[in-house]
């Protein structure tokens, strides 16, 4: 591969800064992260050579995953749903003074994720395309479950709270036409409502419209002057080679997201969940966890970029998109006459290995990025917030209105943003909601499909080899979940005693 | 009064669950069957809260968080933003929004008007110009 380096060119090695930029740009935008920034720039990149098509592309997905964590950890509002886990700490990091350190571990968590996910790709895409494969909707719906497992250690003090509101999103996730008959379910006759509740809109009005709801409450800024520490380039600096302290919640992250990327269909937001889990219920300080606790930064963010390489596998290896984004990139790689799949490795070699090493080339220049811009990202926080928060609902209701240009999806978004503002003063997690209106629509299609397999014999979820090990898995989540809670129980009371 | 502020959330949103049941009685099992398990355990959670909060003594209990009139205020603006926007189109609309928004949130009325044109026209120069959205 190292005669490969001879082929490298500047013009490419631009294309793909460029696509990390804009990436970013779009990706801290709330409601255009993901493919709808890919489609966006669909026409740019039809245009180009092949090999610069899908750096730019890639590039884009990348940076924007790392972009939607910016306004996640300055203002608690994150650019796309996968970013919500990454509000969970990386938001209280900045009330508590430590905006700086946040925003560097996000550019180093989400690069060397990239990277370990990159090389991955380049040496197991052909074995994890395999493992992909054999998940069916029976594996793939306890992968939900698993997820969703998630929602009780979320708030362990408020273990009912965040069940019920894991369920609610649910529950919205179920209006619209059914997956088995294809008969509308609590559309009140609106069209509009045939596909369900829009998602980006929805997620818009759950977290932007009610974190500005929540934060206009407080006059001045989002954090106060008092625990704000002057960001530097130092300061920034020393935040990334922390990173590498929690190596374990980076590889953690790394791992989960790289493998779930490669289930399709599995999705970011998924990755990022399991992984802030995961790295929870491994902890030993678990109790501080949505505290401002970097490991939960570190995390979902490094999950989130790991999903690129690993989404890249089923999408060369096999000709499966293993998301959104990748089914973009796969319809461009179309559009240029490459077929995806396994006779891709043979007939494309050096261009998917060009591809992979502009793509860490990328990463690096993510770092670099990272680096110098984390104090200009900072000044964010320190607009006053009248005037924030009104830019913000504006830019907010253009991404909730690029979503399909209907008027219908603002009020959705209006609608939600009263919801979410009034669950977060009674304290339900939002985070939960959010969690189940993504993976609701996944449950429910893996579920009628498993059962169409099996004749409607439930057994089916706990026969298979693959479920039995995620029947363990969840087992595990549950217990940990439950233990947090008590543990949540048992301080509350020993701080109410020395109270 | 404690009791009943918790259980409010809870209530309409079961009153809502029970609708969707209500719509939806008439449809085949195989549509139904995954809301109504999640709408099961959405009621058995809203009684928990419930439960639970009638078991809480007054000392136990948080604060309830502060709302003040800022809230309140900002929601009825971004409603009216959203009717204006179907009405007159963005560019007036973000900056009736902007501008009043400013004002009324305590920013200095010279400033406000400056900031709202200024934004208004970044937002369209970026998103319909540039990306070629049909704002």
């Amino acid at each position: 591969m190292l005669e490969l380096l001879g082929d490298l060119n500047f013009t490419t090695f631009t294309v793909a800064v460029a696509g990390i930029v804009v990436g970013m740009f779009f990706g801290a935008l709330p409601g255009f992260g993901g493919s709808a920034s890919l489609a966006i720039v669909l026409p740019i990149a039809i245009v180009m050579s092949p090999l610069n098509s899908m750096v730019f592309l890639l590039g884009i997905y990348t940076g924007g995953h790392y972009g939607g964590g910016i306004p996640a950890v300055l203002i608690g509002v994150p650019g796309d749903a996968s970013a919500a886990a990454t509000v969970l700490d990386g938001f209280p990091m900045t009330r508590n003074g430590q905006a700086s350190e946040a925003l560097a571990m996000l550019a180093m968590g989400s690069a060397v994720a990239g990277i370990f996910s990159i090389i991955a790709f380049l040496i197991f895409a052909p074995i994890l395309a395999r493992v992909a494969l054999s998940f069916g909707p029976p594996e793939l719906f306890m992968l939900v479950v698993l997820g969703l497992t998630i929602i009780g250690s979320i708030e362990p003090s408020n273990m009912f709270k965040a069940l019920f509101a894991g369920a609610l999103g649910l529950a919205i996730a179920t209006v619209g036409v059914d997956p088995y008959w294809g008969r509308p379910r609590m559309t009140m006759g609106l069209p509009q409502l045939y596909d369900g509740f829009p998602f980006i809109p929805s997620l818009l009005g759950l977290f932007c419209i009610s974190q500005m709801l929540v934060l206009i409450d407080q006059k001045g800024l989002v954090t106060s002057d008092k625990s704000v520490a002057k960001p530097s380039f130092a300061r920034t600096l020393r935040g990334m080679v922390d990173c590498f302290r929690h190596w374990r919640a980076l590889a953690i992250g790394s791992l989960s997201g790289t493998f779930i990327g490669a289930l399709p269909g599995a999705g970011a937001t998924i990755a990022a969940f399991i992984a802030y889990n995961l790295t929870k219920n491994t902890s030993p300080v678990p109790e501080t966890f949505g505290k401002g606790n970097p490991d939960g930064l570190i995390a979902p963010e490094a999950a989130q970029n790991a999903i690129v390489g690993g989404s890249m596998i089923p999408t060369f290896a096999l000709g499966i998109p293993g998301s959104g984004a990748a089914a973009v990139l796969m319809g461009v790689m179309m559009y240029m006459g490459l077929r995806p799949g396994p006779q891709l490795f043979l007939e494309q070699l050096t261009l998917i290995q060009l591809l992979c090493i502009y793509l860490l080339l990328g990463c690096f220049v993510m770092i670099a990025i990272g680096a110098v811009a984390a104090s200009t990202f900072y000044r964010v926080t320190r607009i006053p917030l009248p005037i924030l928060v009104p830019s913000v609902v504006v830019a907010a209701s253009i991404g909730a209105f690029s979503y399909r240009g209907e008027i219908f999806d603002l009020g959705v978004m209006v609608g939600f943003g009263l919801l979410g503002f009034l669950l977060q003063k009674r304290r339900y997690p939002l985070s939960a909601v959010v969690l189940g209106l993504v993976l609701g629509p996944m449950a429910e299609q893996y579920f009628i499909q498993s059962l169409q397999m099996s004749n409607w014999d439930f057994m089916i979820f706990v026969t298979r080899p693959i479920t039995m090990v995620l029947w363990v898995l969840i087992i595990f989540s549950v217990v940990v979940s439950v233990l947090l809670y008590r543990k949540a129980r048992r301080d509350a009371a020993a701080t109410r005693t020395a109270g | 009064m404690a009791v009943l502020r918790e259980a409010l959330i809870p209530l309409v949103l079961l009153i809502s669950a029970g609708t969707y049941w209500w719509m939806t009685r008439a449809l085949p099992s195989a549509s139904t069957v995954f809301p109504y398990v999640i709408m099961g355990f959405m009621t058995v959670m809203g009684v928990a809260i419930i439960v639970k909060e009638f078991l809480t003594s007054g000392s136990d209990r948080k604060d309830d968080p502060l709302v003040t009139w800022r809230a309140p205020a900002l929601l009825v603006l971004s409603a009216g933003f959203v009717a204006m926007f179907v009405q007159i189109g963005f560019v007036p609309a973000a900056l009736i929004f902007l501008c009043t928004s400013y004002i009324v949130l305590g920013t200095k009325p010279l400033l406000a008007v400056i900031v709202a044109a200024s934004l208004t026209g970044a937002y369209y120069l970026l998103f319909a110009v540039l990306i070629g959205m049909n704002l």
